[in-house]
């Protein structure tokens, strides 16, 4: 049995350890630390499989025809190198598995999601905990990434904000990037040389960005599409995304136009792209949406606690940041996998309080930035007038059985349901294993 | 029907019973069919499986593992009531 390793994302885990010595840790403590990654070690006849606590890597995995191990980030690099859909899992977050002729095994693990909350939360130790989780983590990608570009996703929103501002304080020269759709004539005034954020069909999320990145003393790149560059990045959306579902592909298709101008922008150069996702799933945010008398992204009706526990457990799923970003050679980076721990803390008292967004995290924020940041903004692919990419997806009459269509296409020959079974229930399908002693 | 010892048949009746009261479509108690995939019939979407899953935890106070949240345990109504059963037996 042979490993055939695939796995190409970066791994950031904020720490000098190797993998051989994270996955030795993990044996011994039965944790595995926060971050990003995904790796496989042969060893003793075995494959050792690890991922990240949240699923921020993907990890999949089968064997072929020979009973070789294929892994890879892609479900679509295993089935290439020979492994039926159908026969490919995936590894949970936060866990150790292995595979040998014996079968697969579960060695450790635990679920972030499933970490209880406590109800005597204070909220003052808990902002400074948080604020030096996350002065670390930033201090670690200043000096691991130190020949790197850095840039940062801003959308106008809290958490966005959040990471530009500990982006202006540890990472210099780190540029600002946001993105607006523009209608035709205010394409050709930016073209011409007029600022994105001063035309009057600029998003009002984009508009806030730019006044962050004001704030912050960030450069700002703006990037700007027609609506009608959303038709030509539907295939790649979905492709990248390794996802079917609306609320993830919408979601792909911004950061698609990002990271197609950054690579532009920033030619020959290693860039760190930094992101403010997660915190929506740790504070439960989310709101469903409403287009022309449809609803879109149901949020469950269920107690806030549970609700952010399948929000958390459902990041294993979809790879609309890392994966988009890594198709152009732009290592993603989200900061807030750092605070996971903390946040699943939050009692669901505290996540029912309409703003506590805001009271838990704004002090986290330069107080420049405070008065130019937009309170309201949870989605990025909803902002903008007419609701941003979600609309045109609606004007377009692109529904989930369409990108689902899309999603198929990829995997000649292999039946629907093949297709279809590698998600689900919110997360990419996992295989049975035995749990270790 | 006793929450703490409930039969299967008491299992399935309050299962069809939420899910017509609570995701209508075009099927009723007679037709729901309870050997197929719900989400692949169009009668829940992926918030309504969480929806489920909350209402079989609620009522039969059992909390289902992350592993036991498959298309394998939970594929359709038979599964479903399967692994409440399940859970109420190891509390028993």
């Amino acid at each position: 049995m042979q490993l055939i390793d695939l796995l190409d994302y970066p791994a950031l885990h904020y720490s000098p350890a190797s993998t051989a010595g994270i996955l030795d840790c993990s044996l011994r403590t039965g944790v595995l630390p926060h971050g990003q990654y995904a790796f496989a070690l042969a060893r003793d006849h075995a494959v050792y499989l690890a991922r990240d606590p949240l699923g921020c890597n993907k990890l999949f995995f089968g064997r072929n025809s020979s009973g070789d191990v294929v892994v890879a980030n892609r479900v679509a690099r295993a089935w290439q190198c020979g492994v039926p859909l159908s026969a490919i899992g995936s590894c949970p977050p936060g866990h150790v598995l292995s595979v040998s002729g014996d079968g697969i095994r579960r060695i450790t693990g635990q679920d972030v999601s499933d970490m209880a909350a406590d109800p005597e939360l204070n909220v003052g130790e808990f902002q400074r905990t948080v604020g030096a989780a996350l002065n670390h983590a930033f201090k670690w990608l200043a000096s691991e990434f130190e020949d790197c570009r850095f840039a940062v996703c801003l959308s106008g929103g809290l958490d966005s904000s959040v990471v530009a501002s500990f982006a202006a304080e540890h990472l210099p020269g780190a540029t600002a990037v946001s993105f607006t759709y523009l209608d035709d004539d205010d394409l050709r005034r930016h073209a011409r040389g007029e600022p994105a954020h001063q035309l009057a069909s600029a998003s009002d999320d984009f508009r806030s960005a730019a006044r962050v990145a004001s704030a912050l003393s960030m450069p700002f790149l703006p990037v700007v599409r027609s609506r009608q560059a959303v038709a030509g990045a539907v295939r790649s959306s979905v492709e990248l995304s390794q996802d079917w579902r609306d609320f993830n592909v919408h979601c792909a298709t911004v950061n698609l136009f990002l990271a197609q101008d950054m690579r532009a922008a920033f030619r020959d150069t290693r860039v760190v792209v930094l992101t403010g996702d997660l915190m929506n799933e740790f504070v439960c945010d989310y709101k469903e949406e409403h287009v022309g008398g449809s609803v879109y992204y149901r949020i469950p009706r269920v107690p806030s606690d549970r609700r952010r526990k399948y929000f958390v457990r459902g990041l294993d799923a979809g790879d609309r940041e890392i994966g988009v970003f890594w198709n152009y050679s732009l290592i993603a980076c989200q900061p807030f996998a750092v605070l996971a721990g903390y946040y699943m803390r939050v009692p669901a008292r505290m996540l029912d309080q309409p703003d506590i967004k805001w009271e838990l995290n704004s002090p986290l924020l330069a107080s420049p930035v405070v008065p130019h940041v937009s309170r309201s903004k949870t989605r990025a692919q909803v902002g903008g007038k007419d609701q941003g990419t979600l609309g045109i997806y609606h004007q377009l009459d692109i529904g989930e059985e369409d990108l689902r269509r899309v999603w198929r296409d990829q995997f000649p020959g292999e039946s629907a349901s093949a297709c279809d079974d590698l998600i689900q229930l919110g997360r990419y399908r996992i295989p049975s294993y035995v749990a270790d002693q | 029907m006793s929450v703490t010892n409930p039969r299967p048949a008491d299992i399935m009746a309050a299962m069809v019973d939420y899910i017509l009261s609570q995701h209508p479509s075009r099927f009723t108690a007679e037709t729901l069919p309870r050997d197929e995939s719900l989400m692949e019939l169009g009668v829940l979407d992926s918030a309504g499986v969480i929806e489920f899953i909350v209402f079989a935890e609620t009522t039969w106070d059992i909390q289902i593992s992350d592993d036991d949240i498959t298309k394998d345990r939970m594929g359709s109504l038979e599964k479903m009531s399967t692994l409440v059963q399940e859970y109420l037996a190891r509390k028993a």
